[in-house]
C-alpha cells in the first residue's frame, strides 16, 4: 500500500482508489489491467493509467481481480417462533465481507396476516440502519388472498422489487396450493418479475413428521428422513410444470438434492425458463452429520430441504453448477445459536431451520469447483456473481468489471488456503456446519462501494453504509424468452358449424358438489329414465323440446349462416 | 395330417416360422422385413423360441396343420375339404355319438383344440389343448379324450389366453347418463375382440359408500356380462369410513385394487395428503393402488382460461390439458407412493412424457405400472380440432389423446421393451347426443373413448406386425401381466393345465378395416374409424364355451362370474415386502442435550398471530447477541419442563455423554 504522489491527502479519503498490477476476471474473460476508482465506481480500466496524484493505490500483483460476490439468499435477522436469527443486518453482512461477498439479496418474511409492503418497509428500515455492503430484497408470499396483485404490482412498480417466493412446504402455515401458484405465477409473469420456490412437498413431509415422532424418533436425524429427497424432487418438478403452463420464469432456491438438480437439468433441456441456486450447504457438506451423537452438531445442519445424506451429492451439484445446469450460487445463510436450535431438542419439527454459509460461499466453491478443475475463474464469476446480476437485473452495474458498474471488487488470491472454524468466523453462532474444512483461495483485498473493507485480514466496515439497490421488472435475461413465447402461444378455437344433432337430456343436476343423502341411490333411480340408451335416436327426441342450454341466448342468425369450411354435418364421418 | 413324421416337419421348417414374420410383402401392409433394425427379430429368432414337443418326445406325430406356406403350393387332400387356412369346427362323429347316447353332443362344454400352436407368455409350443367344466384339462399331444368331443382344428394358427381388459366403465353413470354400452353391449364387443375378461371401475358418487356402489355394479354386471369380470373400485372421498369399507372389500367381497383421482377438482379429487393416507392403507391392505394423474388446479385453471378466450370446442378439452400436467401428477403419485411403500398402478398413460416418468420411476426401482389404453397406442389427438363436432368430441377423454402424431409409436415401443406392462381399453362411451351436452362447452362433454373391441387387434397391427414385440410378449401385455398384478394367475392369462379355459384362436393375417358399421359397440363414433388392423381372433373360447366362429357371436347374457382378487398378489408385494423389512428407521442414541434453551415468550408456533405483530419482530427479540451473557440458566422454569424426568438427567446415556461445546 503506498500514496502516490506524498501529497497530504488526508488518508481518509479513499474514495479513489488504483488497483494496480492484477489480473481482471469477468464471466467472459481475463486479462490483465489496473482499474481506476473514483466515487464508488470504476472509472478507468487499462495500463499506465492517468490519474489524480494522490491516490491510494491496491497492489494487485499475482492475483485475480474480480467482481463482488452477490449472495442472492440471505435470511438475516428472520423472525422465526418470536426469535430473530443469530446473525443481523450487521453481523451478517461484515461476515459477507469478510467472505468476498459485497452485495446479498435477503428475503423479507412477512408474518402471516401482514401486508407485503409493511413488510418490506420493515425489512428496510432494518437493512438501511445496519448493512454493510448494498443489498437488494426478494419477498416471500407467506399467505394468499384477494389483494395479492394490488401488493405485488405495488412493489414492483414503486419498491424495486421484481422477485417473490413461494412456499410449497410448510402445510398451514405458508403452503400455496397448485392453483395458487398458477394464479400467483400468472400475476408475476404478467408484472415482468421472476417467481421463486421453496420446492418440497409440505403435505407428504407433514405425513412423513407425524409418522416419525410417532416411531418415537425425535432428534435431528428425524428433520433429514421427514423430508426425503423425492419429496423435493416431485416439488421441483410441480413447480416447473406450473411455472410452465403459466409460462412464468422459475428460480429454484436451495436445490439440495441430486433428485431436483436433476429435474431442473431437464427442464432446461425441453427449453423450459429456469434457474436453479444451490447453497453453500449443498455445495460444501452432506447430511450425514443429522446422525452426529452431538445433538449441538446435528442440530446445526437442520435446514429445509435438508441436506442430502447421500456424501456425494456435492460433488454432483458442483459438477452441475460448472456445466451451467445450474446458475447462481446462495448462501441461504439463516442462523440460529445452539440455545435457540435447543427449542427443539425434543422434537426436530420446532428446531429452527437455517445453516451458515454467506462467509464461506465464495472459498467453498474456489475448492470444490475451480480447484478442483471443474470450472474456471470465469464459470467462477459467473456463477459466484454475473449470473445473479443478470437474472435480478442490476447488472452491468454489479457483477462484472467495466467502466461505469459499481467499485465492487474482489481480490482474490487462489493460493492462500484456510481452515474455516467457529473460532476465526465472524458469525454470532458457536457452530460452523463446513467446521474444519480446509479452502484453497480466499479474499486478500475487498473493496465495496469502491472503500477498501478487507484488508490483511482486517476489516473496516461501517455499520449502516450498504444501500439498497433497486431492481427494473422484465430482465432481458429472463424475459427475452418469456417474451417470444407470450406472443407465440396465442390458441384459437375451430371454427364450426353449430352442432346441430340432438342432444342428450340430462335430467339430474349436473354436478353433484353436496349431494342429499337421499341421493346416494340416486344414479341407480336416474338410470331408469335412460335404459333404453341405444334407441334414443328412435325417441322421436326433438330440439323443439326445453333445452339445457335454453338460458344460453342463442342468436338465431347463427343457425342459418354457413359458417366458413362449409356446414359440418354431425353423420359424416370425415 | 399324422403322417409325415420328423424329416418331413425339418424340411418344412421355414415354413414353420410365422406367417407374419416369414414372408413379407404378402399383404400390402406388410412392413418392410430388413434384418438387423432396431425392432427387427434376429433372423430365426422365432424358430428355436417354439418348443416343438412333437421334435422332442419319440414316435409322435410331426407335422401340423397346414399353414399354407405358399398360396401357389398345391394342397394335400383333406377330409372334409374345408376353407383352407381358417379353423375348422365339427362335433364328433356319429359313431362318436352313438357312443356318448348320454351327453348331449351339442353342449360343448367339452372341447379340443387340436393342431394349434400354444403361445404364453414365456414360450410358444406346439399342442392340442383338450377342455372340460370350463378348465383345461389336458395340453399336449395324442391327447385321450372321451369321444363325440367337438373338435375344433386349429390348423396351426396360434392359440392365446383370452385377453384381460383391465380398465373398462361399462354402463358408467354420469350426469343421470348412462354410458351407451352396458355391461352385455361391453362384454359382447370384447369378447368379439378377443376379449374374455374385463375388470370394471366401480365409481360411486362423492359422499357415498363403497359398499353399497360395489354391490350396485354386482347386481348390474351379473345380470349382464358375457364374460367373466372383476371391479376396482374407485375411491372418490375419504375419511375412516371409507377406510374400513376398504378394508372389508378387500377382505370379503374380492377386491384388490382401488383407484384415487389427481383431478376433478372438487368432485373426485384427492389432495396429497389424502394421496399419502389412502397409499399407506392400501400399501398395508395389500392392495394395488391405482391413479388417475393429472394436476386437477392447474386445469381447471386453464379451462377457465379457455372458456375467458372463447374456445368451447373440444380443442378447448386438450389445451386445457398439456401433458405436462398429467406427467407431473405421474411423477407426484410415483413420490407418494414410493414414499408410503405402496405399489403403483398409472392408468391412462396417454402421453410420451408421463410413459417417460414411468419408464424413469422403474429403472430407480420405484414399483410402478402404466396402462396405456387403446386409445393413445391406436391414435392420437389431432382429431381434436376436425371440423366436425360430432367426430372431434368422440375423442374426448381424460387425460386427452396427445396431440403429438408420434405418441402412438413411442408408447406401441414401451410397452414392448416392458416399461409399460400391460394395456386397458378406458372403453367409455357415450352416444353423439350425450356428448353433445357440452356443445357450447367442453368442459361438459362427457368423458371417455371406445376401444375395448379394437385393443387386441391394435396392439397386434401397432406392435406385433411391426415387428416390435414378438407374439409371446403380445400374450403379456394383452393378458398375462395383467393377471400377474391382479393376482389372477395362473387362473387367467395362461394356457396351462387347470387355468380357466378362456383361449383365442388368433389370426395373424386376417385385415379387418374398423367402422362404426360392424362394431359391436352402441356408439355412432369408433375413433379408429377406417384403421386396417392385421390380426384378428377366429375363435373366442370363454368358460370352455365357443362365443366366436366364422365372425358370428354366440353370447349368452348374464354368462359372466365375478372373479375375486385376493390381496398381496406375489408379483408385486414380494419386492414391497422386503422393503419393508429394510426400512426400519431408528433414532439415534444420544445423550440428553443439557446446553442453554432459548426461552420463548412468543406463542411457540406463528400459526395465527394478533395484528399487533407487525412492527414487533425486531423490538422483541432485538438483543439477541446477548443471550449468552443473560445469565440465563436450567434452574428457572423451562418450556419443556413437562416432559423431562428427572432421572434421565443423571444417567450416563449409552455411548458416552455428549457435550454441546465439543465440536465433534
Amino acid at each position: 500500500m503506498s500514496y502516490q504522489g506524498k501529497k497530504n491527502i488526508p488518508r481518509i479519503t479513499s474514495d479513489r482508489l488504483l488497483i494496480k498490477g492484477g489480473k481482471i476476471v469477468n464471466d467472459d474473460q481475463s486479462f490483465y489491467a489496473d482499474i481506476y476508482v473514483e466515487d464508488s465506481l470504476i472509472k478507468q480500466i487499462g495500463e499506465n493509467l492517468i490519474v489524480p496524484g494522490g491516490v491510494k493505490t491496491v497492489d494487485a500483483y499475482g492475483q485475480l481481480v474480480m467482481p463482488g460476490g452477490i449472495d442472492v439468499h440471505t435470511r438475516l435477522q428472520m423472525p422465526v417462533m418470536g426469535m430473530t436469527s443469530a446473525d443481523d443486518f450487521y453481523q451478517g453482512t461484515k461476515a459477507a465481507l469478510a467472505g468476498g461477498t459485497t452485495m446479498i439479496l435477503d428475503h423479507v418474511f412477512p408474518d402471516s396476516g401482514m401486508n407485503l409492503l409493511a413488510a418490506y418497509d420493515q425489512w428496510r428500515e432494518c437493512a438501511d440502519n445496519k448493512a454493510c455492503c448494498d443489498y437488494s430484497l426478494h419477498i416471500d408470499i407467506t399467505r394468499w388472498h384477494e389483494s395479492i396483485k394490488e401488493e405485488l404490482e405495488a412493489l414492483v412498480k414503486d419498491k424495486g422489487v421484481n422477485s417473490f417466493l413461494v412456499f410449497m412446504a410448510y402445510k398451514d402455515k405458508l403452503q400455496c396450493t397448485d392453483a395458487q401458484m398458477y394464479e400467483i405465477f400468472s400475476i408475476i409473469r404478467d408484472l415482468g418479475a421472476i417467481a421463486q420456490v421453496h420446492a418440497e412437498n409440505g403435505d407428504i413431509i407433514d405425513e412423513e413428521q407425524k409418522r416419525l415422532l410417532e416411531l418415537g424418533i425425535t432428534g435431528p436425524e428425524g428433520h433429514v428422513l421427514s423430508h426425503p429427497e423425492e419429496v423435493e424432487a416431485e416439488a421441483v418438478y410441480r413447480a416447473i410444470t406450473i411455472a410452465k403452463q403459466a409460462n412464468c420464469p422459475l428460480y429454484v432456491t436451495k436445490v439440495m438434492s441430486k433428485g431436483a438438480a436433476d429435474v431442473i437439468a431437464q427442464a432446461k433441456r425441453k427449453g423450459t425458463v429456469v434457474y436453479g441456486e444451490p447453497i453453500t450447504a449443498s455445495l460444501g457438506t452432506d447430511g450425514s452429520h443429522y446422525w452426529s451423537k452431538n445433538w449441538a452438531k446435528a442440530a446445526a445442519f437442520v435446514t429445509s430441504p435438508p441436506v442430502s445424506p447421500d456424501p456425494t451429492t456435492s460433488d454432483y451439484l458442483t459438477s452441475l453448477l460448472s456445466c451451467g445446469d445450474l446458475q447462481v450460487a446462495g448462501s441461504a445463510h439463516c442462523t440460529f445459536t445452539t440455545a435457540q436450535k435447543a427449542v427443539g431438542k425434543d422434537n426436530f419439527t420446532l428446531i429452527p431451520e437455517g445453516t451458515n454459509g454467506i462467509e464461506e460461499r465464495m472459498s467453498i466453491i474456489w475448492e470444490k469447483c475451480v480447484a478442483s478443475g471443474k470450472m474456471d475463474e470465469n464459470d467462477f464469476v459467473a456463477v459466484t456473481s454475473t449470473n445473479a446480476a443478470k437474472i435480478f437485473n442490476f447488472y452491468p452495474r454489479k457483477g462484472r468489471i467495466a467502466v461505469g458498474s459499481d467499485a465492487d471488487l474482489v481480490i482474490w488470491n487462489p493460493k492462500a488456503t484456510n481452515i474455516v472454524s467457529a473460532k476465526t468466523h465472524h458469525l454470532n453462532v458457536e457452530y460452523n456446519i463446513f467446521e474444519g474444512t480446509e479452502c484453497r483461495g480466499s479474499p486478500t483485498v475487498v473493496i465495496s462501494q469502491g472503500k477498501v473493507v478487507l484488508e490483511d485480514g482486517n476489516l473496516f466496515v461501517i455499520q449502516g453504509s450498504g444501500r439498497f439497490v433497486p431492481r427494473k421488472t422484465f430482465p432481458d435475461f429472463v424475459y427475452k424468452r418469456i417474451k417470444a413465447r407470450n406472443r407465440l402461444a396465442e390458441i384459437h378455437g375451430v371454427p364450426r358449424g353449430l352442432y346441430d344433432g340432438p342432444v342428450h337430456d340430462v335430467i339430474v343436476t349436473a354436478k353433484a358438489t353436496a349431494p342429499t343423502p337421499t341421493s346416494r341411490i340416486a344414479p341407480c333411480l336416474g338410470k331408469i329414465p335412460t335404459l333404453p340408451v341405444r334407441n334414443l335416436h328412435l325417441s322421436g327426441f326433438s330440439l323443439s323440446g326445453s333445452q339445457t342450454d335454453d338460458h344460453i341466448a342463442r342468436r338465431p342468425a347463427q343457425k342459418i349462416i354457413a359458417p366458413p369450411g362449409g356446414r359440418s354435418n354431425i353423420t359424416s364421418l370425415s | 395330417m399324422a403322417s409325415g413324421g420328423g424329416s418331413g416337419r425339418r424340411g418344412r421348417e421355414e415354413d414353420e416360422l410365422p406367417v407374419y414374420l416369414a414372408r413379407p410383402g404378402t399383404t400390402a401392409q406388410v412392413p418392410r422385413q430388413k434384418y438387423g433394425g432396431m425392432f427387427c427379430s434376429v433372423e430365426g429368432a422365432f424358430e428355436s423360441k417354439t418348443l416343438d414337443f412333437g421334435a422332442l418326445s419319440v414316435g409322435q406325430r410331426g407335422a401340423r396343420g397346414s399353414r399354407q406356406p405358399q398360396p401357389a403350393a398345391p394342397e394335400p387332400p383333406r377330409e372334409p375339404p374345408a376353407a383352407a387356412p381358417g379353423v375348422e369346427i365339427r362335433s364328433g362323429s356319429d359313431k362318436e355319438r352313438l357312443q356318448n347316447l348320454g351327453h348331449q353332443p351339442d353342449k360343448s362344454d367339452r372341447l379340443l383344440i387340436k393342431g394349434g400352436r400354444i403361445v404364453n407368455d414365456d414360450q410358444s409350443f406346439y399342442a392340442d389343448i383338450y377342455m372340460e367344466d370350463g378348465l383345461i384339462k389336458q395340453i399336449g399331444d395324442n391327447l385321450i379324450v372321451p369321444g363325440g368331443v367337438k373338435t375344433i382344428e386349429a390348423n396351426g394358427k396360434m392359440v392365446i389366453p383370452g385377453g384381460i381388459d383391465v380398465h373398462t366403465h361399462l354402463q358408467m353413470p354420469y350426469k343421470g347418463m348412462t354410458a351407451v354400452d352396458d355391461f352385455f353391449q361391453g362384454t359382447k364387443a370384447a369378447l368379439a375382440g378377443g376379449t374374455t375378461m374385463i375388470i370394471d371401475h366401480v365409481i360411486p358418487e362423492p359422499e357415498a359408500s363403497l359398499t353399497e356402489a360395489y354391490e350396485k355394479w354386482r347386481e348390474w354386471a351379473d345380470g349382464k356380462t358375457c364374460c367373466d369380470y372383476s371391479l376396482h373400485v374407485d375411491i372418490t372421498h375419504w375419511n375412516d369410513s371409507v377406510k374400513q369399507e376398504v378394508q372389508m372389500l378387500i377382505k370379503e367381497k374380492g377386491v384388490n385394487s382401488f383407484m384415487v383421482y389427481m383431478a376433478y377438482k372438487d368432485l373426485y379429487q384427492m389432495s396429497n395428503t389424502e394421496l399419502y393416507e389412502i397409499f399407506s392403507c392400501l400399501g398395508d391392505l395389500g392392495a394395488v393402488a391405482q391413479v388417475h394423474a393429472e394436476n386437477g388446479d392447474i386445469i381447471e385453471q386453464e379451462q377457465t382460461r379457455m372458456l375467458e378466450m372463447g374456445i368451447t370446442g373440444p380443442e378447448g378439452h386438450v389445451l386445457s390439458r398439456p401433458e405436462e400436467l398429467e406427467a407431473e401428477a405421474v411423477f407426484r403419485a410415483i413420490t407418494i407412493a414410493s414414499q408410503t411403500n405402496c405399489p403403483l398402478y398409472v392408468t391412462k398413460v396417454m402421453s410420451k412424457s408421463a410413459a417417460d416418468i414411468i419408464s424413469q420411476a422403474r429403472k430407480k426401482g420405484n414399483v410402478v405400472f402404466g396402462e396405456p389404453i387403446t386409445a393413445s397406442l391406436g391414435t392420437d389427438g389431432t382429431h381434436y380440432w376436425s371440423k366436425n363436432w360430432a367426430k372431434a368430441a368422440a375423442f374426448v377423454t381424460s387425460p386427452p389423446l396427445s396431440p403429438d402424431p408420434t405418441t402412438p409409436d413411442y408408447i406401441n415401443s414401451l410397452l414392448a421393451s416392458g416399461d409399460l406392462q400391460l394395456s386397458g381399453s378406458a372403453h367409455c362411451t357415450f352416444s353423439t347426443a350425450q356428448k353433445a351436452i357440452g356443445k357450447d362447452n367442453f368442459t361438459g362433454i362427457p368423458e371417455g373413448t371406445n376401444g375395448i373391441e379394437e385393443r387386441m387387434s391394435v396392439i397386434w397391427d401397432k406392435a406385433v406386425a411391426t415387428g416390435k414385440m414378438d407374439e409371446n410378449q403380445f400374450v403379456a401385455v394383452t393378458s398375462t401381466n395383467a393377471a400377474k398384478i391382479f393376482n389372477v394367475y395362473p387362473r387367467k392369462g395362461r394356457i396351462a393345465v387347470g387355468s380357466d379355459s378362456d383361449l383365442v384362436i388368433w389370426d395373424p393375417d386376417a385385415v379387418k378395416i374398423v367402422s362404426a358399421k360392424s362394431h359391436q359397440s352402441a356408439a355412432e363414433y369408433n375413433i379408429f374409424e377406417g384403421m386396417e388392423l392385421r390380426g384378428a381372433p377366429l375363435v373366442v373360447i370363454c368358460q370352455g364355451k365357443i362365443m366366436l366362429e366364422d365372425g358370428n357371436l354366440h353370447v349368452t347374457q348374464g354368462a359372466g362370474r365375478f372373479i375375486p382378487c385376493s390381496p398381496f398378489p406375489d408379483y408385486i408385494y414380494k419386492r414391497i415386502k422386503a422393503r419393508r423389512k429394510m426400512a426400519e428407521m431408528h433414532a439415534v442414541p444420544r445423550g440428553m442435550y443439557d446446553g442453554p434453551v432459548f426461552d420463548l415468550t412468543a406463542t411457540p408456533k406463528g400459526g395465527t398471530p394478533a395484528g399487533s405483530t407487525r412492527g414487533s419482530p425486531t423490538r422483541q427479540t432485538a438483543p439477541v447477541r446477548n443471550l449468552h451473557q443473560s445469565g440465563f440458566s436450567l434452574s428457572g422454569t423451562q418450556v419443556d419442563e413437562g416432559v423431562r424426568s428427572a432421572s434421565k438427567r443423571i444417567v450416563a446415556p449409552p455411548g458416552g455423554r455428549s457435550n454441546i461445546t465439543s465440536l465433534s
